[in-house]
């Protein structure tokens, strides 16, 4: 049974996420925590969190809590950071969420029991890294890229100790640069915008800065609401409501919806089926649109990685057209030397493939070869087809 | 004081030659599968163990770009590819991703290096990577030169750094705009500086509207950094830019050349080298983070567009008696023109007197991407740039 996970910044925040189904939270503060938006900044310390962590515990004795600290760390950093571990540790918080891998080992020094879930926001997408990782790492967050089979195939159909979002905001840029407060120094420490890229017209972005930095999201929202057989069949330890910086609404609504969801299916998997308003309800309190992004499928470049691997695997390379003298000539830059006759295939930028047989080979003074031997810049007769930057492979396999 | 190494790219074997001939230490480059940039500048194997062969004869060193972050699919696919390379002996692989790291680790006898990509910023990430066997660390660009010194007080470990060249906005690596926009992964080779764009910013609260480049970086520059660097300790100074010209590799290479090699010699670096850079095609520069946090003034909003004094006209591929220089151009060459002759030695001027074509023919004019040959440009080097003053020009990208 997943545990439905959430962020919580405020009073307001632990209250509505434990009221709606949230089993566990994590606590944040803007001064580690980046994507927080409240603001911390004026506290010198952590006092809040013990606050936090308290009252919580006063609503369900039995709720989980963890901290995050997901700043890129900075040596400047650092020492607050330890004071925020401290502060946790004294008030009972033993689990800490960090993007910056390295703060495993500073927190390891100074909180030996700490258990740590390693949320890269990027970066962490393939099993070999989750292996390398989990020396470290108790838990770790699936990254937003991952679809549905690759997380099957690399966790085995066993993700308890992964997280996942299945609900809120994409972040899709960090930046340490504040372009808002650089482009008009008058804005505040921190500052929201709805940005449109003007070459995809009718996308809206939000940006949103702190003394943190830049950080932009998605024109839609994750949902995975109209997947939980499939979610559920992984067996993912914990299900992520990302609410940061939307309303008290939205992070109500999405964690009921995901709660009642699981729920029903639970009772009964083979009747289930999602009511129409819940969609509807999680489209009223939100101001995107709601998708699945890439966890039914992640198609990215993957025409162009094909076509490279095809030309990578083949051993038949031997050069690039350099010129084209038509009627007349081919320049040929060579990677591996040839003989005439030799048959070969010409990939033109421009086109289909022509074969043809390369009859004569001439250096560039003209001189006839039988073989191209240690010239690197051949030429051969005028082929029609030909432009510069075609790509020459044998017909058969080179040594 | 210490050495440095000079780190050039090299988009493809053109450019290793230029970046050696014109005093780089070292290159970096990438391959067709997982090198973060496009398919006409990468390297074919065989090339690549062409341009290690070279380096190894010149005592320089070839390091290979792995900096993609894999999914499973595309650890299958370097499996072999990482055999492959362990046989040619590159002098190190920049690797990003952990997982690729462990692999490269298992299969290869390579020295590993971090990539920026990463986003190293502090001793506890250098700890961490030197525990998972790595022996370098390019840093993240939005580390100090202070915070450098106190990285490399703290740990043992050699450190790379970015003094030249565009800059991604974001940290790197914790970008994927492109993904979701453009269904073009930015971490595997697939960015399309969405960063650039022009983006029209709407105050939700009043309605109000501002158009911008709002996220388009200046580019990087920090000649007068180098001494600094150097006492920081700093092992290697890396010069972005595999997808760039020749020309811009040898402006570079020469520049930070110099630099370093007057402040090792604690004299006055040349006065033209800002002046030169200035020249190559730039988005306007500025010091990075190495100074202080980038603010407003590392961003152009004004423009997405380049600036640029010199016009790259092609390279000298060989010279023999019979023909004389023979140059694949990259631009339009005429009978009568004055352009310049950009060596190793220095920049000269000169007037194209005689050209031909491969088939002998005289030409008055050529085009981009012929060959053709200057009878009577003779005692030049392999790899010698021509070049072309031009107006200073601002083109916006599309
Ligand atoms: S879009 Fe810009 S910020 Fe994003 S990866 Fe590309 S260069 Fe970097």
């Amino acid at each position: 049974m997943p545990k439905l996970t959430t962020y919580a910044a405020s009073a307001e925040d632990v209250k509505t996420a434990i009221e709606a189904g949230a089993k566990h939270l994590i606590l944040e503060d803007a001064k580690v925590s980046i994507r927080c938006y409240s603001d911390d900044y004026k506290e010198l310390h952590f006092e809040k969190v013990t606050y936090l962590a308290n009252l919580a515990r006063e609503i369900s004795p039995s709720i989980e809590l963890s901290f995050n600290i997901d700043v890129m760390a900075h040596d400047y950093h650092l020492p607050t950071i330890t004071d925020a571990v401290n502060t946790c540790r004294y008030a009972g918080i033993s689990e800490f969420r960090v993007q910056d891998p390295g703060l495993a080992l500073l927190i390891k020094t100074l909180h030996p029991e700490a258990t740590l879930t390693l949320a890269t926001e990027t970066g962490n997408n393939n099993s070999g890294s989750h292996r390398v990782f989990s020396r470290w790492f108790a838990r770790q967050m699936l990254g937003n890229e991952l679809t549905h089979t690759e997380i099957a195939a690399m966790t085995q159909g066993n993700a308890s100790t992964f997280d996942i979002q299945v609900h809120g905001p994409i972040l899709i840029q960090y930046s340490y640069r504040r372009y808002m407060s650089g482009f008009r120094t008058s804005r505040g420490e921190t500052s929201r915008r709805l940005a449109q890229d003007l070459e995809y017209p009718g996308r809206y972005f939000p940006f949103f800065e702190n003394p943190h930095g830049h950080f932009m999201y998605l024109f839609f929202d994750r949902c995975l609401i109209k997947y939980i057989p499939l979610l559920t069949s992984l067996n993912i330890g914990r299900w992520i409501v990302d609410a940061r910086g939307e309303s008290l609404a939205y992070l109500k609504t999405a964690l009921q919806a995901y709660k009642n969801a699981l729920h029903e299916f639970e009772q009964s998997p083979t009747q289930y089926e999602l009511s129409p308003k819940t969609i509807s309800d999680l489209e009223s309190v939100g101001k995107r649109a709601l998708k699945a992004g890439f966890f039914l499928a992640n198609k990215t470049d993957s025409e162009r990685r094909l076509a490279l691997k095809i030309l990578q695997d083949t051993s038949q390379y031997l050069g690039t057209i350099v010129d084209v003298i038509r009627g007349k000539w081919i320049t040929i830059e060579l990677e591996r030397s040839i003989s005439v006759p030799s048959p070969v295939t010409l990939f033109s930028p421009e086109g289909p493939q022509v074969s043809f047989n390369i009859d004569s080979l001439f250096t560039l003074t003209d001189e006839p070869l039988a073989h191209s031997s240690h010239n690197r810049y051949v030429k051969t007769a005028w082929q029609k087809g030909a432009v510069p930057k075609s790509v020459l492979l044998a017909q058969e396999t080179l040594d | 004081m210490m050495r440095p190494e000079l780190l050039a790219p090299a988009g493809n074997l053109e450019k290793l030659e230029t970046a050696f001939s014109f005093g780089a230490d070292a290159v970096y480059i990438g391959n067709w599968i997982f090198g973060l940039r496009k398919f006409a500048d990468n390297f074919t194997l065989r090339q690549m163990e062409m341009g290690i062969n070279l380096a190894n004869r010149l005592g320089k060193k070839v390091y290979v770009v792995l900096n993609g972050f894999a999914h499973d699919e595309d650890l299958e696919a370097l499996r072999p590819y990482l055999i492959e390379l362990n046989r040619i002996q590159p002098h190190g692989f920049i690797i990003s991703d952990a997982g690729v790291a462990s692999l490269s680790q298992e299969l290869t006898t390579v020295p590993l290096h971090v990539s920026t990509q990463a986003s190293v910023t502090n001793a506890y990430d250098c700890a961490m990577w030197k525990e998972l066997g790595a022996t370098r660390i390019v840093l993240a660009r939005e580390v100090t030169i202070d915070q450098i010194r106190e990285i490399k007080r703290q740990v043992d470990i050699e450190l790379e750094v970015f003094v030249h060249g565009s800059m991604c906005a974001s940290y790197s690596g914790k970008c994927v705009i492109s993904n979701y926009t453009a269904a073009r992964d930015s971490n595997r080779g697939g960015c399309i500086q969405s960063c650039r764009h022009t983006y029209e910013l709407i105050n939700e609260e009043n309605g109000e509207t501002e158009t911008t480049h709002i996220m388009n970086a200046k580019d990087l520059m920090t000649l007068n950094l180098v001494p600094d660097l150097i006492d920081a300790g700093v092992e290697s100074f890396k010069i972005e830019g595999r997808m760039k010209s020749p020309m811009y590799v040898a402006s570079v290479v020469t520049a930070y050349r110099d630099a370093i090699e007057s402040a090792l010699e604690n004299r006055s670096p040349d006065a033209n080298a800002e002046t030169e850079l200035e020249k190559i095609s730039n988005r306007g520069y500025f010091t990075g983070g190495l100074d202080d946090r980038p603010a407003g003034e590392s961003i152009n909003y004004a423009t997405n567009g380049h600036s640029a004094g010199v016009k790259y006209l092609g390279s000298i591929k060989s010279v023999n008696e019979q023909m004389g220089s023979v140059i694949l151009s990259r631009g339009i060459l005429s009978v009568g023109e004055e352009i310049e002759i950009q060596s190793p030695t220095g920049i000269y001027a000169y007037t194209i007197g005689e050209m031909r074509d491969m088939a002998g023919r005289s030409l008055e004019k050529c085009v981009p991407s012929q060959m053709i040959c200057l009878p009577d440009l003779r005692n030049v080097p392999e790899n010698t740039i021509l070049r072309k003053p031009i107006v200073e020009v601002v083109t916006e990208n599309a």
